[in-house]
Order: structure tokens, then sequence, then C-alpha cells
């Protein structure tokens, strides 16, 4: 049914004098549970369905929705987004074409070992449950918690009138934990914890999260207890792999997305350092080399195909150290003189397809870990942040650490209160001086867009050594 | 099959009730349009109808919410069965004090609803777009970038509590930001429920302003500075303030009021409200989650915090009154106004003895909720100011502070306040400029010559 109203709604574009159309219906299922305190919250859930339908008339684009799934209703939408694009024509200064791709026809989906629908509502309030009392029980001094885990299953039939038509359904699970740790004489630290894969309850149950959430407790419990000042002057950073995702994310996937670039986002999620002429620009050094792929299995990013139809790949967006591809869209590419490389993401029928990222992590090098520390003299490991943030284009950024170390003569000492890496994206890139072997990737929710768009991602990579830091204050 | 959307509304909560305890439907149905224009040409539009009906509901201790789209009713009979069931294996909540079953009154918000904004046309609409720009341009502003919005929405809410409540809303906003150089800026916002007070040649003249006389930014060094905060900037912040008053954002440690009920937390000149009630604010309201009237609460008075927002549950397990900011989830607040003061942005320039002039703020991103210690980056217009004049424009410095230090800082405010909300400021403020003394800045510690494009 919604599929035929996704086919009904191209069709009745075109007929009324569409240059362009394509449909997507998608359907919804989530569910959500928390517990604060120790004490569950409300829980609820959502079965929703929706179309999103764009369109290109007198070379003005037109995104429109609705979630009411009946022909009139559909008919409505086609001809009201007609209408306003007819209106809205007065203020294409370049009518809206898009980079010729092929026509797909494709279906995919994600498997669950462990179905979304096998779990019960008791199952995942027990998982909360057990998280809770395991921290309880972790030895150190807590103050408040929150914890929520969500599911759900988006199915998405997707039709152009270029030919192209996927069906497609990805499931995921997620986890977030805030909790605050104290030291007894009023200090505290926060700690956010955040978990997303597509595929089913086998993803969460991997993620060990008792563990992993008592690991957090403890160890920012004696960075509380124990931490020293960082150290001043010119040192050493290692960064552990959350720290590299948080980098890779937001000072090499974000300022490579040609929206920006070509100033689409400018009014609010910003441009970017980088020119469409800077292809070949050096930005850091030699050991980083940064990748956005969409098509790494169960990850928070995944897609195949994306919500333009084109087909998902690997993008080398920063190679050796050298800007050497951006991320794309079919309008973005056609005005680049190129092809789309599959980057555009809706985060649901509501809304319309941008450049966006998927996973975004640098690729492994050569050093093992005992090696990315040897021969610091002075330094500091960071393993994870808490404050972060940098600038509209992408350029001056700072990561205030959670979890952080001394390295005094090549091992790991104290724990370090608050070390801040404030700096440029050249200036953290080209401190780059090795890479370890081992990737590990963190899931975020990226926001973007006119309204707000929040998609899945992840980030990620191995760990790695920053030469010649002057930590900020 | 119920007919109007009333009946929807009623049969859904008929059929709710049936099988548990407490409910509330609130039922939604709505239109929004945006033009989204880029460097003066458009990008897209987009036109969106929607509805839904919320339902919140209650077995026992135990509660549950869930949002109806499709609103047929074997749809409606099908979805509360697997709620029911839901409940069923869900485990009681023991601080869930129940809904309101009393102090329903019918308010009637002033300038909730603009007939003249719903029926705007798309030639209307991409006319201000053109109006904006051109009044960017002709300021000096090389290109403009922004979004035009407007919506409409009905609203229906019931309760088996016996609340019977409905309005109809409208919004206009219009935010675009002018550029005059890669690194001058500027970005105003006009946003409002009526059309007599939109203007968006106003909106143009005034970022344009900013844009051309941010040009060739200076580097100044970082370090602890006197600031002025444009209403822009100043809403980013104190939008917290009224998320962290939420008893919610209290009990679950995203709150800097914690445990500070009756203490300073702000200067003497500080008062804060969350205000339902405000004429044409974007949150404004006749009625909360549960049908109570919306009201204006008092958060901190003279730099005392003075009240926790609730709603009827969470009230009882304080010995205190609903405050009318019930969410479907949890207490929430409506508009956060600062009181204003009695300077004009001249004086508080005059004020600011060696510091800077923000006008606007960007990705603000808390290291610690219960602390309140954040950092955030002044974007577009940003002037050094110095003896109490104007020096230059300035770039590069991130603000690094708290908001205890910030809200105990501010030491004048502005008689004019504007009302904003978009992007960057979800709970939208009315504010005015405010001084603040004392604030922490950091900038790069890159060396010279990195990052210098």
């Amino acid at each position: 049914m919604g599929s035929d109203l996704a086919d009904f709604a191209v069709k009745h574009a075109l007929r009324l004098g569409a240059t362009y159309a394509e449909a997507r219906f998608e359907k919804i299922r989530a569910s959500m549970f928390s517990l604060k305190n120790g004490v569950p919250q409300l829980g609820g859930f959502e079965e929703a369905s929706g179309l999103g339908l764009r369109l290109v008339f007198h070379g003005a684009m037109e995104y429109c929705s609705t979630d009411w799934m009946d022909k009139g209703h559909v008919e409505k939408l086609v001809e009201g987004g007609m209408k306003d694009a007819a209106a809205n024509a007065r203020l294409v200064k370049d009518p809206v074409l898009l980079s010729v791709e092929e026509a797909e026809k494709a279906k995919w989906r994600v498997k669950e070992k462990k179905k979304i629908d096998s779990v019960g509502v008791d199952e995942k309030l027990e998982i909360l449950a057990g998280i809770d009392s395991a921290l309880a029980e972790c030895e150190v001094k807590l103050g408040s918690r929150f914890f929520s885990l969500g599911d759900g299953t988006s199915e998405k039939y997707y039709v152009n009138s270029e030919g192209t038509r996927i069906a497609s359904a990805t499931p995921g699970v997620g986890f977030y934990a805030v909790f605050a740790v104290q030291d007894g004489k009023g200090g505290s630290m926060q700690r956010h914890v955040q978990k997303h894969e597509t595929g089913g309850y086998e993803r969460l149950f991997a993620w060990n999260l008792e563990e992993t959430v008592c690991g957090e407790a403890k160890a920012i419990g004696r960075v509380l207890a124990e931490g020293v000042p960082a150290p001043e002057g010119e040192i050493s950073v290692v960064c552990a792999p959350e720290v590299v995702g948080i980098a890779c994310h937001e000072s090499v996937g974000h300022p490579y997305e040609a929206d920006r670039i070509l100033g689409r986002e400018g009014a609010q999620a910003g441009e970017s350092f980088i020119t469409q002429n800077d292809m070949g620009l050096r930005i850091g050094s030699d050991a980083a080399t940064v990748v956005d792929d969409p098509t790494i299995p169960n990850s928070a990013g995944h897609y195949l195909y994306d919500d333009e139809g084109v087909k998902a790949r690997r993008k080398p967006l920063m190679v050796n150290g050298v800007v050497s591809e951006f991320l794309l869209n079919r309008e973005s590419a056609y005005l680049l003189g190129m092809t789309s490389n599959g980057s555009a993401r809706a985060m649901d029928y509501e809304s319309e397809p941008i450049v966006r990222m998927s996973n975004t992590f640098l690729l492994p090098g050569n050093y093992g870990d005992d090696e990315l520390f040897e021969g610091v003299r002075k330094g500091v490991y960071v393993k994870s942040f808490t404050e972060w943030n940098i600038d509209d284009k992408r350029m001056n950024q700072k990561y205030v650490s959670c979890e952080a170390y001394l390295i005094e003569n090549g091992r790991v000492g104290k724990p370090v209160k608050r070390a801040v890496i404030e700096t440029t994206t050249p200036g953290f890139w080209g401190a780059v001086e090795a890479v370890g072997k081992k990737v590990e990737c963190f899931a975020g929710t990226c926001g973007k867009g006119e309204p707000m768009q929040g998609v899945p991602v992840s980030m990620g990579g191995p760990p790695l050594r920053l030469k010649g830091i002057r930590l900020g204050v | 099959m119920a007919e109007s959307f009333e009946d929807l509304t009623a049969f859904i909560l008929k059929a709710a009730e049936k099988r548990f305890d407490e409910a509330v439907v609130h039922a939604v149905r709505s239109r929004g349009r945006l033009i989204k224009f880029t460097n003066g040409g458009l990008s897209a539009g987009r036109l969106s109808m929607d509805q839904t009906a919320s339902v919140f509901v209650a077995k026992g201790k135990k509660v549950a919410v869930t949002a109806l789209k499709e609103l047929e009713s074997r749809q409606v009979e099908k979805s509360l069965a697997k709620l029911e069931k839901f409940v069923a294996k869900e485990k009681p909540n023991p601080e869930y004090g129940g809904i309101a079953d009393s102090g329903f009154r019918k308010m009637d918000v002033m300038n909730l609803y603009d007939p003249r904004v719903e029926r705007l046309t798309g030639e209307e609409l991409s006319g201000y777009v053109s109006e904006g720009v051109d009044g960017a341009l002709s300021r000096g502003a090389k290109r403009a970038s922004g979004t035009l919005e407007t919506g409409y929405s009905k609203e229906i809410l019931r309760s088996s509590g016996g609340a019977k409540c409905s309005q109809k809303s409208t919004s206009l906003t219009f935010s675009l930001r002018a550029f005059s150089d890669k690194d001058a800026s500027g970005h105003k916002v006009c946003v409002t429920r009526a059309l007599q007070h939109f203007k968006p040649w106003d909106v143009g003249v005034n970022a344009g302003d900013l844009a051309r006389e941010s040009m060739n930014p200076r580097p100044v060094p970082a370090g602890k500075m006197d600031v002025l905060f444009d209403p822009m900037a100043a809403a980013v912040m104190m939008q917290h303030v009224g998320e962290a008053a939420s008893i919610f954002s209290v009990e679950a440690g995203f709150s800097f009021l914690e445990g500070k009920l009756n203490k300073k937390v702000g200067s003497d000149i500080l008062t804060v409200f969350d205000d339902g009630t405000l004429p044409g604010g974007m949150a404004s309201t006749n009625f909360d989650a549960e049908g109570i009237p919306a009201q204006k609460t008092t958060l901190i008075r003279f730099g005392v915090l003075r009240n926790y927002l609730h709603s009827t549950g969470t009230a009882k397990r304080y010995g205190v009154q609903t405050t009318g900011n019930a969410g479907i989830i949890h207490p929430r607040p409506w508009n956060v106004v600062v009181d204003r003061g009695n300077y004009d942005v001249h004086e508080l320039v005059r004020e600011t003895r060696k510091g800077v002039f923000v006008t606007n703020m960007w990705y603000m991103r808390f290291q610690n909720y219960r602390t309140g210690e954040f950092s955030a980056i002044p974007r577009d217009a940003m002037f050094y100011v110095e003896n109490g004049r104007i020096a230059h424009p300035v770039k590069g410095l991130r603000l690094s502070d708290s908001m205890p230090n910030l809200m105990g800082g501010i030491e004048a405010l502005s008689e004019k306040r504007e009302q904003v909300f978009g992007w960057e400021v979800e709970t939208p403020v009315k504010c005015g400029h405010m001084l603040a003394r004392g604030m922490r800045f950091t900038k790069s510690t890159a060396k010279a010559g990195e990052g210098a494009r």
C-alpha cells in the first residue's frame, strides 16, 4: 500500500509537470525505555508510516511529506508541493539539476540474529536494571544516573522518475547512559556513554554494558580521586579511538561535505574552511588517512543505497594528509561536475535527503599499542572526552578529557584531570606522527539541516600519537 | 468511525479508558512550509501535512506512551491492545503521582493564532525572503542565506481526569545570515505568531550591518574579560536555565540548579521566568500535557532560585502545586523570559570596560551538567570593546566558563528585549542585551601558521 502510494506520488508529480520526482515510503517501529536513579520511567513505542516526496518544478526543488497514508491526501500533497515550487521559482538563480546516475533496482536488509521482536518489554527493562545494579556495586560514590535503551526498524521503499527502485529494512539497537561520580568533597565528574548499531539484540548483548559502564565509572572515580593537573609546555598526546573518532567526524567529515563547501548549509550548520578548488590540498601528515564508509555491516551509519537511490561505497576523504574526495549527493555532484558517491541521507520520511556522513574513521597504521607510548618522555594519554565543540567552518576545535593519564618515559602513569586539546584542524592532523593498528568506532548522532535532522553515525579509528601539542586551559 | 477531529480524539480516549486507569490523548493536525535559501537563491521548499495522536496511559503505577499516526478506529483499537500488552510487561514506577483531575480552566493566551499567517500564499512567502535578502544587501552584505518557516496547528487534548482543551496556533520564523567577507557575517532572526510583528526587512538590515561592521577582524589575547551578549548569544545560554529548572533534570543529574532552591544562583539583577502565557511566545500554550493551564512561574528572583518546574505528579512528591509544565514524558519549560533591565545597548557598551561584544553563539556543550561548566564558540560578528568603545572586530575566541559564573556575573541588562528561537535555541528565550563581568575566553594553542587560512 505504501509503495503503491510512493509510485502514485511520482507519477502524479510528473503528470503535473515536474521534471524530476522521487518518493520514499517509510514505516518505522520503535520502542524506548529508561531508568532514572534505579526507577523505571515512562516506556513507549511508536509505529509510524509516512511518505516523503521530492520534486523539481520550474527549476525549484520542493520536499513534501505526510503521514496521512491515503491516496486523497497524497494527491493533495503533490499538488500543494507543485504549487509551492511554482511560487518559489521566482527565487531560483540556477535551476536544480542532478548528476546522472545509473538506475538501480535492489532490495537489501540488515539481518537480526536475535530479533528485536523476540525480546520482551520485561527483558529490556531487566537489561537496564542489571546495569544499574552493577553500577551500584562497583565501589564508586555515585551521583545521579540515567539510562535509556531503544530499538527500532525502518523499512523503506524508494522510487524515482529515472527508474530506480530500492526496498530496504534496517533494524537497530541503542543505549545511552549519563551518570555522575562524586569524590565526597563536593567534586564530581559526569560521563556519557552512547551505543548504537544496526542489527538485532545480539549487537547489544555483545557490548557487555554492565562491565562497560562499571569500568567507565571506576576510571573517572580514579581521575577524581588521584588526578593531577595536565603538564604544561609542548608534549606528545596519545589519543584513544574515542578521541580520534570525534576529530575525524568534526574536522574531516564535516568540512568535506560538498553542500557546506557550496554554501547550502551556511545559514545554520555552517560552511567549510575547504573550498571546491582544494582537492589535493595538504591538511594533515602523511600518517593521516580518513575515510567515510557506509558499507560496514552492523555499523551505526550503515546503508547499501543512499536516500537518492545511489549505491553506497567507501569514500577516502583525506589520504595521507591530503584532501582526496568530498561527500556528495546528486545536487552537489552536478554542481561540481562529478557523480554522486552515495552520501545522501534523510533522518526519516519528514526530512529531505542531504549530504551526510555515515561511519567516519582513521585507517590503521603500523604502530603497536606499546610502540605509541615508547619514546614519549612527557605526554598525556587521552582515553575519552566530555565537552567538545568546533567552529562552523570546522577549523578551531576543543576536546576536554574525561579519562586521561600522564605518560612519563614511555609509561602510562597517574590519572590527569581535564586535559584540554584546543587546536586547529591542520594543527591536529598535521601533528599526527604515529597511528596504531586496531580500529574501534563509537556511535553518535549527527545534527545538520533545516529543520534539524539527527542521523546515526559512527566515528573512530586506531589510537594515534600527536607531537608538539601545547594543551589548553 | 469518528468523523470530526474532536470526535476522533474523544473516541481514542474512550477506547483507552476501557483498558487503562488513566489516559491522556493529545491530537495534533499540522501543516508546515519552509523556504531554504542560499546566497539569495532558492535551495529548496518544504511542505508537510501531518496528524498525530500522542497517548499517555497508566495502569496502577505502570506508565507508557505511544504516538498514533493512523487514526482509523480499527487501527486505534489494535494499537491500544498492543499498548495494553506493553504496559502489562512493564515494571511499576513508584514515583508516578497520577495525572490532574481538577484545576482545568479555559485560557486564551494572546497571539497564539493569526488567520493571516495560516492563509499566507507561496508568493507572499517567497516575497518575504526577497525582502530580507534585499535588506541585507542594502547594508553592504555580499550574500545572504537562511530559512523562512511557517506553521499552523490545531490541537485537542482530552484526559480521563476531565481535561477538555483545544487550541489553534500559527508561527512565522525568519532566520537570515549575511556575509560580507570570509570572516565577516551577521545573523538575526524574527520569530512571531502574528503577521503584524513580522519584519523580514529589519532582519536583513540588522544582519547586513553586522556583516559589514565585522570585516577585517583581528586576534586578541585569551583570558578573563567582560562580555556584552546580544540577545541572540544570550539566548543560547539562558535557554538552559529553563531546562535545568525542570524537576526531571534536577533528579536525573542534568541540572546546575540541583540543590539550589532558595539559594543564590545569580546576581542581584537577574530575574528569570518560565512563561507559558507569553503573548506571541513560540512555546506559549493554553494548556500543558495533562490539560492544566500554562502559567508564568518565577524561576529566579533577584538572583535567588525560587521554583522548579512541575507536573501534577512530580508536584505531589515534593508537596507543592503543579506549575503547569507537564510534558508528555516529563516537566518541561515553555518560554524562558529574562526580566528587563534599564539600559540601552549604547550604555551597555559604555559600561563594558575591557571585553568583547558577542553577537551570536554556536555549539555550546557542557562538560558537566551538574556544575554547569561549558564552552561555546562566538559566531558571526564579535567586537573588541575598550574603555567603553567598540575598537575593532575580533575572531578566534571560545567562551569556556560555567553557568553559575555567567549568572553570577551579570551586571546589567537592556530594557529592550527580543524573542529568540531556532537551531541553537530550542527553548524559546525572550531576553535583552546582557553584560557579564569576568568571563573566561580561551583560544587555539596551535602554532602560528597552523590553520591560518
